[in-house]
């Protein structure tokens, strides 16, 4: 079974390692607007940008960009760059789906790592066709994509809204749910201000605009 | 402990690139926390 994470020299919890297999498990089948082989490729693009290297995949080459810089480069990012993507083919809602796709693998390689263990294998692609299911709701508002109801962390890849609920299953598990998050006495065994910090200090070094 | 602050910190390396991708600023309905914070002219 995929992310058994033997090596890890931190306890996992049981619902974090069900849900990165989860996360692996939509990784690998049909998307909404990408195959389940076009989402793997798109991960293994990222995880090789990370070193700056060509994942040489069969992947078309706009996507392999997006993969890339959204991996690599995200802090870099420009809506003058994210339209050019559309001028060249790609839709705005393949585009949230790499987003989407990028970011979980980062999240689940970032937990590994960091956990002691080895990094995982990537899936093996699962056949079917994407379900296409637009989300006919979103309007152009400030972000560089589409939203609904409006802007923010919580509506960034709502477009596409299995994307948008695999990134709240995600973050329910390693940070805090929605509910928890408004919720500011919440805390579990870290207090709400050592969480807080830790997010500071990730996204200073990332550079994250937010 | 040090199990929950690796799943935070991979949590925002998720969240950064997101947010940072899809140039999503925070929404009007929480500018009222910056006016909190003291950060800037809202709230």
């Amino acid at each position: 079974m995929a992310l058994e994470l033997e090596a890890a020299v931190l306890p996992v919890p049981d619902g974090v390692r069900a849900e990165l297999r989860r996360e692996w498990g939509r990784l690998a089948a049909p998307g909404t607007w990408l195959s389940g082989e076009e989402r793997v490729a798109v991960a293994r693009e990222a995880r090789a940008a990370r070193t700056f290297a060509d994942a040489h995949t069969e992947l078309e080459p706009v996507l392999v960009e997006a993969a890339q810089s959204v991996s690599a480069a995200a802090n870099l990012i420009t809506r003058e760059w994210v339209a050019d993507l559309l001028t060249r083919g790609m839709t705005i809602e393949q585009y949230v789906e790499v987003v989407g796709i990028v970011s979980r693998v980062a999240a689940v390689d970032a937990y590994v790592r960091g956990v002691g263990s080895a990094e995982e294998a990537l899936p093996d692609s699962e056949p079917g066709e994407p379900t296409r299911r637009r989300n006919i709701d979103v309007r152009p508002r400030a972000a560089f994509v589409p939203t609904d109801p409006e802007d923010g962390a919580r509506y960034a890849l709502s477009a596409v809204p299995a994307e948008e609920s695999a990134r709240d299953q995600l973050h329910a598990q390693l940070y805090l749910s929605t509910p928890q998050m408004a919720d500011l006495t919440h805390q579990n065994e870290l207090s709400r201000a050592q969480m807080e910090l830790l997010a500071a200090r990730v996204s200073f070094l990332n550079d994250c605009f937010y | 402990m040090a199990a929950a602050a690796v799943g935070v910190c991979a949590n925002f390396e998720m969240m950064n690139r997101i947010l940072d991708a899809t140039g999503c600023p925070v929404p009007d309905s929480l500018h009222f926390v910056a006016g909190l914070l003291g950060i800037t002219g809202h709230g």
